[in-house]
């Protein structure tokens, strides 16, 4: 073997580890445990000192990692509020933010904590909500970051003297759908705020002419309200229309019988496909700060898709959208 | 955006795709551009050249994950053009410390590569009984081929210590492959 070898090894490793190593919540979650452990650390020599307690008392539970390493047990150190989570920012959080960028060399110059709380606290914003206390933590102040003031990606929150901030990945739908219970198309949509949150509708995807408020109105009413339903339903539709269409069975339904299989080598079977199941987009901003929704509207199918989640609807449905839409 | 929604719109060949790739993966590529190559010219060159060879292979291929895809195009590409450049010489870019730093794992001795899919395998095996935090700062140094000092950067240590980290990762992996049959 050469070290060549080992190397393109390494470059040919699944996407799941490539795609793994770029996602920052491992990174906290290892920020947070080494802290942690410093912070039991220090509070044993706190209790050395004053003798009041037993060291068992003050450790929590430890578990040991593959590394043989004792690691404490997981303490939530983020927060819930307004239908996102966020967590304590990570290093590379910073990066993103070049306002902030600055307040990463406070951890590496070690500037005091009550530094590092006032220039966080001149920082804050508006108060955006609040979060409860728990049994790690007392209750907590959230504020907007007043020099991103558009960005419901990023907050600062005081909780227990201390100011600090805090990142989310992005909308937390399917958190909601979980609390919730509810993956309608209706529950989806209010998740959102909309139609009410509604700047623009379009349906092309290329500068297309935008939707009139009405017409958004009567589309929404529409859609919602629809229950979710499988994958597998839209693509036993899908083998129906081709066989309909072509009277063949080069797309057929899986081993499974919950997806497509066709051979994907066969340039023609693919570029036929891919026109058959075309669906109409529907374009939608918001005032909500996340990026453009879409809606994957499917006629042919009497199906639409809404944030990866697939619903059905009534033939009169399709037949009133297609003339909300303009489509033959 | 969602990576299947992007993937939609190669498909329906709509020159948004390029645009939504961009903003959601090219600070991604740049940086492994970057990592690889000696200047920003050609690291955005280069990135250029990765959204062209996406607009022509999707379709027919069906990424589950554009971000690995994009990463995997970005990096095959920027390795040509670091050997392509560097045929007579070594030096500049990440590789050639990458590549010492491996050759600690097993020496550079001459031999076949016919064992390729059975070391990957190995590898697979070896980084998932690695400790999350070690595995991701091991495919960051080793995939992404990201700089000691800016991947210390990145997950609030100090260079130092991430040095001894990884010289423990690089032997556990010796040890590993030693024992699983290779010939190291």
């Amino acid at each position: 073997m050469t070290t060549k070898a080992l190397f393109q090894a390494i470059d040919a490793i699944d996407a799941h580890y490539i795609i793994e190593a770029q996602e920052e919540a491992v990174i906290r979650t290892h920020r947070r445990r080494r802290n942690r452990r410093t912070a039991a650390v220090c509070a044993c020599f706190a209790v050395l000192l004053v003798g009041a307690l037993t060291l068992p008392g003050l450790l929590h539970p430890a578990r040991v990692d593959g590394d043989g390493q004792q690691q404490m047990a997981d303490i939530n150190y983020g927060f819930y509020l307004n239908g996102l989570d966020y967590q304590p920012f990570g290093a590379g959080d910073y990066a993103r933010y070049p306002v902030l960028s600055s307040m990463q060399y406070s951890i590496q110059y070690s500037i005091t904590r009550e530094q590092r709380n006032e220039l966080i606290k001149r920082m804050a914003g508006e108060i955006v909500g609040t979060v409860p206390a728990d049994e790690n933590f007392g209750p907590g102040t959230v504020y907007r970051v007043a020099a991103y003031p558009d960005y419901d990606s990023i907050r600062i929150m005081y909780r227990d003297g201390n100011y600090e901030f805090y990142v989310s990945d992005g909308n937390s739908l399917y958190h909601y759908f979980a609390e919730t219970g509810d993956r309608s198309s209706g529950n989806a949509f209010a998740f959102h705020g909309l139609p009410e949150s509604i700047l623009t509708v379009q349906t092309e995807l290329i500068d297309g002419e935008a939707l009139g408020e009405e017409n958004t109105r009567e589309l929404f009413a529409i859609l919602s309200d629809r229950e979710d339903v499988e994958y597998a339903v839209w693509a036993a539709r899908v083998v129906a229309l081709w066989a309909q269409t072509y009277g063949t069975d080069e797309v057929r339904l899986n081993e499974r019988g919950e997806g497509l299989s066709y051979d994907a080598t066969d340039r023609d079977v693919y570029e036929r496909l891919m026109q058959l199941t075309k669906p109409q987009t529907i374009w939608i901003a918001t005032d909500r700060g996340f990026d453009e929704l879409l809606i994957c509207y499917y006629p042919q199918f009497s199906m639409f898709t809404f944030c990866n989640v697939m619903y059905e609807l009534q033939p009169d449905e399709v037949t009133a959208i297609n003339t909300l839409l303009d489509l033959e | 955006m969602e990576d299947h929604q992007i993937v939609t719109l190669f498909y329906h060949r709509a020159e948004k795709a390029i645009d939504e790739t961009a903003k959601k993966y090219g600070p991604l590529c740049r940086r492994i551009a970057q990592n690889i190559l000696e200047n920003e010219q050609d690291a955005d060159e280069l990135v250029n050249d990765t959204y062209l060879r996406l607009w022509n292979t999707i379709p027919p291929e069906q990424p589950k994950s554009l971000k690995a895809y994009a990463a995997t195009v970005c990096k095959h590409l920027a390795l040509d053009r670091y050997e392509r450049d560097h045929a007579q010489k070594r030096g500049g870019g990440q590789l050639p410390m990458a590549l010492e730093e491996l050759a600690e794992c097993i020496p550079d001795t001459a031999s076949d590569v016919t064992e390729h899919l059975a070391l990957r395998d190995a590898l697979h095996s070896f980084l998932d009984a690695l400790p999350p935090f070690s595995r991701v700062l091991f495919v960051r140094r080793y995939w992404y081929l990201t700089p000691l000092d800016a991947l210390a950067a990145e997950v609030g240590m100090r260079e130092g210590a991430l040095a001894m980290l990884m010289l423990r990762i690089r032997k556990k992996l010796k040890q590993y492959l030693q024992k699983e049959g290779f010939d190291v």
